[in-house]
């Protein structure tokens, strides 16, 4: 028996226990999912409280066969979307006011700025670097460990355009971090016998 | 370390990814915001319970109230025929 259908079962039927299991499993995961995407902590909590709100409103419909995994991350993405197409009209003003403003548009992500080392830091700088379509399926496959064929899902693409779009992210965040791995190597070199 | 590639994966890569520090998500909020769903959750239930208690006292006795009556007079217009005019038209 899928894990999740009981969970989904307990749900809809109110079970505080089984939203505590739920909250317990992803409540940090998709927090950090959407800290990445849009780099900013206030708007993830924002977004990830939006999340939860919406599992309750919804629980008692959702499908016996829901993964709840896709399921919040996807509410969670669509989220971050319609965020993103809200501030849009504030947004197209943003240019002109920043040729005003001394410190510039580019903030480090809150991942960059306490980052352990130098080089997550620059991982890091890489992911928020690549455009939102690479920089998703990146953190929803490699960080979050989801499944290919539920990152499609997530991301309302098909496994075959997923693929590509992985293989097309990984490429862009190499470019990015090969002279990176480099020089770890060269260091790693000189210190391994 | 080097990054493994194939077609459907980059091993290096995506161990260096899953290996990525994660944030911890403020933990007064986290808090506000699973008390927030408990009461939401709560809130959905005793609706449910009202609604049922609806259909069960008022909505379903109706119902079957309803049907009773014209079951009944059906029967008694089948019982009584229909009522015959006196006098009579042309």
């Amino acid at each position: 028996m899928d894990p999740d259908s009981d969970l989904v079962e307990r749900l809809k039927a109110g079970d505080p226990a089984a939203f505590d299991a739920v909250y317990a499993a992803y409540h940090a995961r998709l927090f950090n999912f959407l800290v990445r995407l849009s780099r900013n902590r206030q708007v993830a909590e924002d977004l990830v409280e939006e999340t939860w709100v919406r599992l309750v409103s919804r629980a008692g419909r959702l499908r016996p066969d829901t993964q709840l995994a896709a399921w919040l991350f996807t509410v969670a993405r669509n989220l971050y979307l319609s965020y993103c197409r809200s501030r849009l009209v504030e947004e197209s003003h943003v240019p002109a006011l920043m040729g005003l403003w001394p410190a510039g548009a580019s903030r480090p992500s809150p991942f960059e700025a306490t980052a352990a080392s130098e080089f997550e830091r620059r991982i890091e700088a890489g992911l928020a670097a690549l455009p939102l379509p690479y920089r998703e399926v990146l953190i929803l496959v490699g960080v979050e460990g989801l499944r290919p064929a539920e990152a499609a899902g997530v991301c309302g693409i098909s496994p075959e355009a997923l693929r590509q779009r992985l293989s097309r992210a990984r490429a862009l965040l190499r470019q990015q971090l090969e002279p990176e791995v480099e020089v770890r190597q060269a260091v790693l070199g000189e210190v391994t016998p | 370390m080097t990054f493994r590639r194939s077609e459907n994966s980059d091993d290096g890569l995506d161990g260096v990814l899953s290996g990525l520090p994660s944030m911890a998500p403020d933990p007064a909020r986290t808090e506000r915001v699973r008390a927030r769903c408990h009461a939401r959750l709560a809130g959905r239930l005793a609706r449910d319970r009202r609604r049922r208690l609806v259909w069960k006292q008022v909505v379903a006795p109706a119902l079957v109230g309803s049907f009773c009556v014209v079951y009944f007079a059906l029967m008694l217009f089948n019982a009584f025929g229909a009522p015959t005019r006196v006098g009579g038209g042309l």
